[in-house]
């Protein structure tokens, strides 16, 4: 990049979310960059959690940002920008998942789909667990919290992850996913409840991570 | 403090918006109640692994494909929105639909008022009433005043009579010829009613309207000797 980019880059870097979106309505694509760059990453992973495709994720968060681009002139000052570009995941998300459970269905008999018996999962998960004198390291965590993510239900688990994950306030998860303040305390609580629930034998085996 | 309501201040706790007097009491609580204190405890330590989980990271070659990506997608973007005028996008799937279903619902509507009792044409062919009888400050009678009427009625002798002379009867009256010229129709030509309702502040004309009406009865006497089945 050059050195006269790079300068002016590191100059608008000090700028708020808000300020780089008013100057990319301006016409300053540089300033779009800075955010992609501020939010690829947490976005990335707010669609790993929800979607659990490396791939997909890759995708809607790509989508995302073209939407965003595209429909910069729409955004108003009134809410975060951040705010505004969880909607637009969570929408694209909506609308993936929507897609997948009409879409055709394969049984497969090695690998069950995070929607079938629960029961038989927390089982997969403890064997996992149990296996003696096991550290596990940062990518193995992170599939056991994946797969426990997973299993929250799929409409308590975005505000869930909006909210433990992406460290939204409530009322940004209220603004972006559309529902009201108690619904949103209510689901992630119940997300909260059936983590718990899913983790707790992983836990209670006291392996050291 | 009750369980119930202790669970239910966990989550406040964990969120750090408990208030002090909440917190007090559900520190108390959770000290004297085990399965509580182990609820808070495992969800208290499984939030914690979650957010020990590293974060994942895109490809690296994430910003170089969006990018390609956004080029490609603003360059069509921008050539689809100038090719179509504004007008025409607004028109759109959706507007379309709405306004074809609107207009069937209009059309429909109006194709059944004018098939209705209450529509234009159904009740003038009905009772053979023509716009042309009609003059300012008198109304056509409808159909259902023909039964209660007397029988000096001048609708009633036209219809058991179809008598030709009646108009001239009528046209004696000063200014109402509007019966002139509807002979033969079953409907009403001039209604006494609306008659006396427009000349009782002329005692004189008033008084000519009862000479006419007594003509009329002895006219419909004489005509129901001549022909006693002559009503229908």
């Amino acid at each position: 990049m050059h050195a006269d980019t790079l300068k002016e880059k590191a100059k608008l870097s000090a700028l708020s979310d808000e300020d780089l979106v008013l100057r990319v309505q301006a016409g300053e694509n540089l300033c779009f960059d800075i955010l992609v760059d501020r939010y690829k990453v947490r976005l990335y992973n707010y669609l790993l959690r929800l979607l659990r495709n490396e791939d997909e994720a890759e995708e809607i968060a790509q989508e995302t940002f073209v939407r965003a681009f595209i429909h910069a002139d729409k955004y108003k000052t009134i809410a975060r920008f951040s705010t505004w570009l969880y909607t637009i995941a969570t929408n694209l998300v909506r609308n993936k998942l929507r897609a997948k459970k009409r879409g055709p269905k394969f049984l497969s008999l090695w690998n069950r789909s995070p929607e079938s018996d629960e029961d038989v999962q927390t089982v997969d998960l403890i064997d996992q667990a149990r296996q003696p004198d096991v550290q596990f390291n940062d990518k193995q965590l992170g599939e056991i919290i994946n797969e426990a993510i997973s299993r929250i239900p799929d409409k308590y688990r975005t505000s869930f992850v909006l909210r433990e994950i992406n460290q939204l306030s409530y009322e940004e998860i209220a603004a972006a996913t559309g529902l009201k303040l108690g619904t949103v305390r209510s689901r992630i609580n119940r997300a909260r409840n059936y983590f718990r629930r899913v983790i707790e034998p992983v836990l209670d085996k006291g392996v050291d991570f | 403090m009750r369980c119930r309501q202790a669970k239910k201040l966990i989550f406040d706790y964990i969120d750090g918006v408990i208030s002090e007097s909440d917190r007090v009491g559900l520190e108390n609580h959770l000290s004297d109640c085990g399965a509580c204190e182990a609820t808070a405890s495992s969800l208290a330590r499984s939030l914690d692994l979650l957010h020990r989980v590293p974060s994942a990271a895109p490809s690296e070659n994430f910003n170089w494909k969006l990018r390609l990506r956004l080029a490609r997608e603003k360059s069509a973007w921008r050539d689809d929105a100038q090719s179509i005028p504004t007008w025409q996008r607004a028109w759109n799937t959706r507007f379309a639909l709405a306004a074809l279903s609107t207009f069937a619902v209009v059309l429909i509507a109006g194709f059944a008022f004018l098939r209705s009792p209450w529509g234009p044409g159904e009740s003038a062919t009905r009772s053979g009433w023509q716009p042309q009888t009609m003059t300012s400050g008198t109304f056509a009678p409808k159909e259902e005043g023909v039964a209660g009427r007397t029988a000096y009625d001048p609708f009633v002798i036209r219809r058991s009579g179809g008598i030709g002379a009646q108009p001239v009867a009528m046209g004696a009256l000063p200014g109402r010829d509007a019966g002139v010229g509807h002979e033969g129709q079953r409907g009403p030509i001039l209604d006494v009613d609306s008659l006396k309702a427009q000349y009782t502040r002329s005692t004189l004309e008033y008084q000519r309207i009862r000479q006419l009406e007594q003509q009329i009865e002895v006219l419909h006497k004489e005509l129901e000797k001549c022909n006693p089945e002559g009503q229908k």
